[in-house]
């Protein structure tokens, strides 16, 4: 009960950051021009954390376990080629396409699992070399001209690319990667929180040895958590595809800190154990808000981002004065109860 | 079970390879249209129309692929220049970070917020295509500076590509006697204006029989990773004679390396683009030459044309093609260097 109420008042806290941001930048770009305050540009900030978002979801089991995982954004691109081989090479059928992408980034988060949990390489190094693995396959079996220059698969037939924009395809409705993220997050926080399964990653988390004491397959627990991360990010690729209506080698530069940004930002620590997929859900958007509004601000660049580093900074921070207040809390009761 | 399930995902992972590497391309029927047809040729002009030279207010936004470069920074400058005379138009930069889902997202932005004109260097011209035409569906006209979208559009700002990579690959010849061994430095594959100053280059240095080009790799144009590109060129190809790098900062790289290893100025190397620091090294007689562009003008350039477009009453629907606008290219080498001014040197 007591530590329930903990994640309520930590749950307020992460929703209560994200309506000071959003107020913030209300009253920063001028409250009056409704630039930033409109139904249309916030339906772009849950579109543009939708990505991010359901990759978090696997991102989160991962770091639960205290592991991490540095190629999500190698994987889309992995995953995004595999598609555009298909695409360009084949008349299979769109659903095949994208059930091969799915099973590729299937294949992607074994591998990860299989060298973390079965060879024991660290998970740092392990996803920072398959992170180059993957990019390097995406390269070698990219489309390219007769000269060997890679090229840009386009992948506009409409069964393919209405994934990539809205119910109804106009401007205004919601998009269908939206509503991927909605299931994404419910299904991911029921299995979290609801399932053996789900317990045995905080489990995993807490403490790998007692894990293993208590009769837990911590092995198969840590694959698991890498296979659904693999899953989510080809659903993730599916959807950047799509919007992109083409796969480049390029997929992804860069993108892999972005869900461990958010899952980080909505109060899933580092060291495992703690956080939920609905934390991740909000630090996405906190995440996705912060960049759609100091676009808006109309500033040099170079200030853009130290806006950017400085609030994320604080909210982390505050987040760690909070974490070491509840630590404390419970250390004072421990000792209390140890008296009487 | 858990194998059987991994042999399977294997074994369509193989297939797909397979697929991607023997068949041969293949093309798709649109069953549902809609997305990707493109809009009907002179229908309705779809323009609303603003005066930017008598005082009504207009805004253009700058969608950049990365500001941090050189060359970026260049066509801003140009940008702001040519509008900074009238108090009501106003130029807004976004920064892509070289990434074409994150410049896919300023689009829509963009849009959402009513420009009056984008002008935009496309990451990735199959990518961005979508963004374009939504743009331009909603009345917004679309400058591509040198990275072209695969959708018609109002204009493309251009210098030039194949031809630049032509010239380079002419003088290189004439400076290595017409015979030896040489190397290409690559950038980002898949960019069209990057893979044409390639093809230029290599459809001209395969005129000349005595000349093998023994290596290219890709250092993501960068300097610093240049430097070690080239290492590895002069450490397997002791005979290099010559270099060509697809932009003037891996060109830098490749003669900082040439330098370290005790070869300045006997290697001919060649870049493209024609930055400050580049015609300095030029000067210095590290790098031998380039393609020289003046990207303050190449901005100020889409900047008028966008303008041009805002007050007019044109609208994309009547185009068949993209319109271009081909900026004057220069052969920079020691001889001529000097005849740059200061004031041109971006």
């Amino acid at each position: 009960m007591k530590e329930m109420n903990q994640t309520t008042l930590r749950r307020l806290i992460s929703v209560g950051l994200l309506a000071i941001l959003i107020a913030l930048f209300t009253a920063m770009v001028g409250a009056g021009s409704g630039k930033f305050l409109n139904a249309e540009n916030l339906m772009a900030i849950v579109r543009d954390a939708s990505v991010p978002g359901i990759i978090g979801v696997g991102v989160t089991y991962v770091i639960i376990t205290s592991g991490i995982d540095l190629s999500t954004g190698s994987m889309i691109a992995l995953v995004g080629m595999v598609m555009a081989n298909v695409y360009a090479y084949t008349l299979l059928p769109i659903p095949v396409m994208i059930l091969t992408g799915i099973l590729a980034g299937l294949l992607c988060g074994f591998f990860n699992g299989f060298i973390v949990a079965k060879l024991e390489i660290p998970e740092f190094i392990g996803t920072l070399a398959t992170m180059s693995v993957f990019r390097a396959l995406a390269y070698i079996i990219a489309i390219k001209d007769a000269n060997g220059v890679i090229m840009s698969q386009p992948m506009n037939v409409s069964q393919y690319a209405f994934l990539g924009s809205t119910i109804g395809g106009s401007s205004k409705g919601i998009p269908y990667v939206c509503v991927a993220l909605v299931i994404f997050v419910v299904v991911g926080q029921i299995v979290l929180r609801y399932t053996r399964f789900g317990t045995n990653l905080y489990a995993v988390g807490a403490n790998k040895k007692a894990a293993t004491l208590s009769g837990i397959n911590v092995e198969r627990i840590r694959m698991m958590a890498f296979v659904i991360t693999g899953f989510c990010t080809a659903v993730g690729a599916v959807f950047t595809t799509a919007r992109l209506q083409s796969a480049t080698t390029a997929l992804g530069t860069d993108f892999e800190f972005s869900p461990i940004a958010a899952a980080v930002v909505g109060g899933v620590a580092l060291s495992g154990g703690s956080g939920d997929v609905v934390g991740t859900l909000i630090g996405a958007l906190f995440m996705a808000t912060l960049e759609n509004g100091v676009r808006k601000l109309d500033m040099n660049t170079a200030y853009q981002y130290v806006i950017k580093g400085v609030i994320i900074i604080c909210v982390v921070m505050f987040d760690a004065v909070y974490k070491k207040r509840m630590d404390r809390i419970a250390k004072e009761k421990g000792a209390k109860e140890g008296l009487e | 079970m858990k194998k059987i399930i991994a042999t399977a995902l294997c074994l369509m992972m193989a297939g797909s390879l397979m697929v991607g590497c023997g068949g041969e391309k293949t093309t798709r029927e649109d069953a549902g249209g809609g997305t990707a047809t493109a809009a009907a040729a002179g229908g309705e002009s779809n323009k609303v129309t603003v005066d930017p030279y008598s005082g009504d207010q207009v805004k253009i936004a700058y969608v950049a692929h990365d500001l941090g470069t050189p060359n970026n920074q260049g066509w801003k400058e140009g940008i702001e220049r040519e509008c900074a005379s009238w108090d009501n138009i106003k130029v807004d930069s976004y920064n892509a970070e070289s990434s074409a889902e994150t410049q896919v997202q300023i689009m829509s932005d963009v849009i959402s917020q009513k420009y009056n004109a984008i002008i935009l260097q496309c990451s990735d011209g199959t990518a961005l295509a979508p963004s374009v035409k939504q743009a331009e569906e909603a009345g917004i006209p679309v400058i591509t500076v040198n990275l072209d979208a695969d959708t018609v559009h109002s204009a493309l700002v251009m210098a030039v590509d194949y031809d630049a990579g032509r010239m380079a690959a002419e003088q290189m010849a004439k400076d290595i006697g017409e015979s030896g061994e040489i190397a290409i430095i690559q950038g980002v594959p898949g960019l069209k204006r990057t893979d044409n100053l390639e093809k230029g280059f290599r459809d001209t240095i395969a005129n000349y029989s005595g000349i093998e080009i023994v290596d290219a790799q890709s250092a993501s144009f960068e300097k610093e990773t240049a430097i070690t590109v080239m290492n590895s060129f002069l450490q397997s190809h002791p005979n290099l004679k010559g270099v060509f790098a697809i932009n003037d900062a891996m060109a830098e790289g490749a003669a900082l390396a040439a330098e370290s290893a005790g070869k300045k100025g006997q290697l001919s190397i060649w870049g493209a683009d024609g930055e400050k620091d580049a015609l300095a090294m030029i000067e210095s007689g590290d790098m031998t030459g380039t393609i020289y562009t003046n990207s303050w003008d190449e901005g100020s350039t889409a900047a008028k044309i966008a303008l041009l477009m805002i007050g007019s009453e044109y609208s994309y629907n009547v185009l068949e093609k993209t319109p271009q606008v081909i900026m004057e290219p220069i052969v920079v080498t020691k001889d001529n260097v000097a005849s740059i001014p200061e004031e041109d040197r971006w």
